[in-house]
């Protein structure tokens, strides 16, 4: 391949401007990797794109840069979108048809029941002291039954002492 | 070394505005059109930031493109397309340097967005002298400059 031939054809700058073939751009994007020279030409031909449009260049009024940043941080906010509306099944006769045909009725009321959260310290209050109370019966029962012993074993040694 | 968006504008805003404005020809809807291109450009900076990449030559692509509903528009109006070319003489100094027919394949591929194929279609010219008259074009401006 001649390639001081195919920088002189003109492709280079014909690519550079965005108005090369998709197939031309695969070849030159190809040719670019392969020789240094298409390479270097291309580099020189971007430097100069540049110079000429430097050239042409209009400085921009002042206020566009704050401009450009305005509508940019427009475009930045997400519209708030309307909730989608779901057809319900009321409304759809249809849906209340083939519904009767296919499925069973079934309760759909919760057996559970809601509790505020401020309830559960009062809960634990409460299982606290039912445990105390439990305690304490328990102690006061074995008490008793010690006293009820004493006092049986109390009247059996008053039986055996001996009148006078 | 990755350019900023405000970088981009400090650096190019000035010669993108240039070349809008020799397309549209129109301060105020050059500077819309230089606004939209910015806000395009702040939705994808890390493409321009890729390595290999010339920022300039990527930037004139973006706008090419973002322009091309204008060119549609004005084929659409049926404005006479050698009536359009003219217009762009006044706008750049260096056209006077050139041919008729590197003037013609200039302004067609700079400011129209032309392909070479489509431009040797239009003229009935073989593509390779088209490719030649542009390359022409670019050493005249070169030389100009």
């Amino acid at each position: 391949m001649n390639i001081q031939q195919y920088i002189e054809s003109g492709i280079l700058e014909s690519y550079i401007l965005g108005s090369a073939s998709e197939e031309e751009i695969h070849e030159l994007l190809y040719f670019k990797d392969k020789y240094p020279q298409i390479r270097s030409a291309l580099y020189e031909l971007e430097t100069d794109m540049e110079l000429i449009a430097q050239k042409m260049a209009v400085t921009p009024p002042p206020g566009m840069w704050e401009k450009i940043e305005a509508s940019i941080n427009e475009v930045a906010i997400i519209p708030e979108y309307e909730p989608l509306k779901l057809k319900s099944p009321k409304e759809d006769s249809n849906y209340n048809d083939l519904k009767r045909e296919q499925f069973i009725e079934v309760e759909s009321e919760s057996n559970q029941m809601r509790v505020h959260k401020n309830w559960k310290w009062v809960f634990a209050a409460v299982f606290v002291l039912s445990k105390i109370f439990l305690i304490c019966a328990i102690y006061f029962y074995l008490e008793n039954r010690q006293a009820q012993q004493q006092i049986q074993v109390l009247k059996t040694e008053l039986k055996q002492i001996p009148v006078k | 070394m990755p350019y900023s968006l405000n970088e981009l504008y400090d650096k190019y805003a000035a010669m993108l505005l240039g070349y809008i404005s020799g397309i549209v020809d129109d301060a105020k809807l050059a500077e819309q059109h230089l606004v939209s291109i910015y806000n395009k450009l702040a939705l994808d900076l890390s493409e321009i930031n890729t390595e290999g990449c010339n920022v300039w030559c990527h930037l004139q692509k973006l706008a090419q493109k973002h322009l091309s509903g204008f060119y549609d528009t004005a084929r659409a109006n049926n404005r006479a397309e050698q009536t359009d070319v003219n217009s762009y003489y006044a706008r750049n100094k260096f056209l006077g340097l050139m041919s008729e027919e590197q003037k013609l394949v200039f302004c067609y591929v700079y400011y129209k967005g032309k392909t070479t194929s489509q431009i040797a279609a239009e003229l009935k010219k073989p593509e390779e002298s088209i490719r030649k008259a542009l390359k022409e074009a670019f050493i005249i401006i070169k030389r100009g400059s």
